[in-house]
């Protein structure tokens, strides 16, 4: 179950399904609530940051192609590092894919399933997720490909549809709460790019290694440009969006908005895509612990461990007590964990690593 | 082995349509057609002993009949007094056994008497529904809303739901009132740009119609008296029909408490200056003298253009309004080549007529909202947040609050497009 042969788009799609599905859940509510009318400016200001962070990220990883993090951290602190970084990784993945998966499933109960228990819908999911990685990885991300462009023409048509009722006033006063409030805490609000654990995964996978800077590029430009779309559209369309939080700002935009006569309820047509990218969502995640299960343990048939991931993914997002709870701790593991880990701990050993590979080849002239 | 990877295949296969089947196929599920009530119309009232009379006017199943006669038939229209809109619901369901769902409600009403005490707490429990839709339009009825729904008799239509759907479509090509929504009052009683205006409507009766003649021949306003037909706000109309419901003119509010009334002439001001005027009809004097009053047909050349400037920190806003007109009527003396509309003189003379006649009562109308409602119902804070950096200034400023002691400038260039086949 090797996953070397990831073309380009294929690893495009693999980034951008992780922004997709918390931007269709409660990314652009929880960047307005934070910064008000300067969200927009938040989001171009954390955009660029981002974007100047992945050129970083892509020169650090030139002199270690086709290795992703644990292969790194395995060469910078040997098999103690490797085996941190790694089980550090997974223990992040299952946990926040398994409070996102019961954020995701408790909201489609409030919407749709109201009088199905919960634990139905998550079983729904889990199915899903074990049966898919049965058939493999190339399968998944195959698939996940084709999900992702959906999903993309479905949040385009979205972000278009409420045009009209945009009111560009919306992004006046143009520092919202204040510059402090837009320029230093609205820092934490790059948790939007958690697509970039990605790029730390993802060299190993590609069929042409040398893909890597282009892969990294595009798919943070296209993050940062549905970002902007997404919390765009979200707060010029209503005025009550910097004041409540909704459940899903993104279903709240539709619901809101009709296309016609005929199509009264495109939101509908919006979760059929949604439940499709979050299950390809969950299977992604489902397959890279195992990825990292068999890096850090040497195992080389990663099969049996799909059940067993499955499960404490499924047995960790029964534990939060209700909706609220599972995205307040969804919301501060991004914050506390997420943030220190993509942004600071990674790139830490990223840079470390590439002194000790400057050490070791001091003596080489291609260095 | 073969045998074993086979199996497997069969039994992944097995596995996802069971899922799918038992994920999909609502077995558990007992809510249907068969045990749902679907309410088209939520009305809103102060109750006599409860802070609440809810009312619903229900949809019979397969009820399509036309004649007007029998649409008194399929009006089911239940009222109860209880504290809350959920708690009033749940009391529906045990009476009719069948569980009340709102995702095909047409319309909110809310009676004039509960609207003064503030609807807040109402808007945002309909919204907080995942069954309620946004869609539904808001009006605040001068009868109890219990009345109201009772009197709601298609004409033309044989489903109610229809009816209420195609009823507010007329303010498109009237004016006379606005076709306002349930998300878009609720956008903006939330707003810190602009105040709430919902549709007004009242029970069409002749006790009403015989009212209105009074207070309108009382009215020595240069406005009402031209555009008398225009002038009337809901329930006055003297239309010789059996009680109905008429929608006409806005009902304003200062936040959640609703101010006061705008009539159908004024509607049509709030329209052309808020920028979504399509088309309606008025009458202006005649200054060739022919006969008093020339009907014409607006419509807007160009978008509105608001400012907001402020002169020793109150607001002095101005209002470049463009419009085309088109001549409705005519006279035999109209109608003869050598004196008719459409002669260089006469057309400048007309455009300079309907730009004083509009700019005066626009500007009246803009300061009786400011003046006496107190309530930006025209969006002008969305012109005035500019000068504001942060919203700690701009919520410390309080628009809204501010809007009282606006000065207005209202300029009207009109432009004579047409007429109709006279020339």
């Amino acid at each position: 179950m090797n996953i070397n042969k990831v073309s380009t788009i294929e690893a495009i799609a693999l980034i951008l399904i992780l922004t997709i599905n918390r931007l269709s859940i409660s990314l652009p509510q929880d960047i307005i609530l934070s910064c008000g009318s300067s969200s927009i400016l938040n989001v171009i200001y954390i955009s660029i940051i981002a974007i100047i962070f992945t050129i970083i990220i892509v020169k650090l990883f030139k002199r270690f192609a086709g290795s992703d993090i644990v292969d790194v951290s395995s060469f910078l602190g040997g098999k103690v590092l490797r085996n941190i970084v790694g089980i550090f990784l997974i223990l992040y993945i299952i946990s926040i894919s398994s409070l996102l998966l019961r954020y995701f499933s408790e909201t489609l109960k409030v919407l749709y399933y109201f009088d199905t228990p919960v634990i139905y819908i998550l079983l729904f999911f889990i199915g899903v997720c074990i049966i898919s990685n049965i058939f493999g990885g190339h399968s998944i991300i195959k698939t996940n490909l084709i999900v992702c462009i959906i999903m993309l023409i479905g949040l385009i048509i979205s972000f278009l549809s409420v045009t009209p009722n945009m009111t560009i006033q919306r992004a006046l006063p143009i520092l919202g709460y204040g510059a402090d409030k837009t320029f230093f805490y609205g820092l934490t609000n790059l948790i939007a790019f958690n697509g970039l654990l990605i790029l730390y995964l993802v060299p190993p996978m590609l069929s042409n290694k040398e893909d890597f800077k282009k892969v990294a590029i595009i798919s943070i430009i296209i993050t940062a440009i549905l970002i902007v779309f997404a919390v765009g559209s979200v707060l010029l369309a209503f005025s009550f969006s910097t004041e409540i939080d909704k459940i899903s700002s993104l279903y709240m935009l539709l619901s809101n908005n009709v296309f016609g006569k005929y199509l009264q309820h495109p939101e509908s047509l919006f979760s059929f895509t949604w439940v499709l990218s979050f299950m390809s969502y969950i299977n992604i995640a489902c397959m890279l612990c195992i990825q990292l299960v068999k890096k850090v343990t040497n195992v080389k048939n990663g099969k049996p461990l799909i059940i067993p991931i499955s499960l404490i993914i499924f047995a960790l997002a029964l534990l939060p007590k209700n909706l609220v709870y599972a995205h307040q701790i969804e919301y501060s593991l991004y914050t506390f964990v997420s943030i220190p880990l993509l942004f600071i701990i990674l790139p830490a050993i990223l840079i470390f690593a590439n002194r000790k590979y400057k050490k070791i080849h001091r003596n080489n002239y291609d260095v | 082995m073969k045998i074993l990877t086979h199996f497997r295949k069969i039994a992944i296969i097995f596995l996802s349509i069971f899922i799918v089947l038992f994920a999909l196929s609502g077995a558990y599920n007992t809510q249907n057609i068969d045990r749902l009530a679907y309410v088209i119309a939520l009305g809103l009232d102060v109750g006599e002993n409860e802070p609440l009379k809810l009312s619903i006017q229900l949809s019979r199943p397969g009820s399509t009949k036309s004649s007007s006669d029998q649409s008194s038939d399929n009006n089911i229209v239940n009222s109860v007094e209880c504290s809350s809109i959920e708690s009033g619901l749940n009391l529906f369901d045990s009476y009719i056994s069948r569980k009340i769902n709102l995702s095909h409600c047409k319309v909110v009403v809310i009676s004039e008497e509960l609207a003064s005490k503030g609807v807040s707490d109402y808007a945002y429990t309909l919204l907080n529904s995942v069954e309620m839709s946004p869609h539904a339009n808001v009006i605040i009825s001068k009868s109890p809303s219990e009345k109201f729904l009772n009197s709601s008799q298609p004409i033309l239509e044989s489903l109610a739901s229809n009816y209420y759907e195609i009823a507010l479509s007329s303010s498109e090509y009237t004016g006379l009132t606005q076709n306002v929504t349930l998300i878009k009052f609720f956008s903006d009683y939330v707003d810190t740009f602009r105040n709430p205006v919902a549709i007004l409507g009242a029970v069409n009766s002749k006790d009403t119609n015989s009212l209105s003649n009074s207070t309108t021949n009382a009215s020595t306003d240069m406005a009402s008296d031209i555009n008398k037909d225009s002038s009337y706000v809901a329930g006055q109309t003297p239309i010789s029909s059996k009680d109905n419901i008429e929608n006409m003119g806005l009902a304003v509010f200062n936040g959640d408490k609703l101010v006061g009334e705008l009539n159908g002439l004024e509607s049509i001001f709030h329209l052309i200056v808020s920028n979504q005027l399509k088309s309606c009809n008025i009458s202006i004097p005649n200054p060739l003298g022919d006969s008093d009053s020339i009907d014409v047909n607006l419509s807007l050349k160009s978008s509105t253009k608001n400012n907001v400037q402020f002169v020793n920190g109150s607001p002095y806003i101005t209002s470049n309004i463009q419009l085309n007109i088109k001549i409705l009527s005519a006279t035999e003396q109209s109608s003869k080549s050598d004196s008719d509309y459409f002669s260089d003189e006469n057309m400048k003379q007309i455009e300079e007529a309907c730009n004083k006649y509009l700019s005066e009562n626009i500007t009246n109308y803009l300061y009786k909202t400011s003046k006496e409602y107190h309530s930006d119902i025209d969006g002008f804070g969305k012109h005035a947040v500019k000068y504001f950096l942060t919203m700690q200034e701009w919520n410390d400023y309080n628009w809204l609050d501010n809007y009282k002691n606006s000065t207005f400038n209202v300029t009207v260039d009109s432009t004579l497009k047409s007429g109709y086949t006279f020339l």
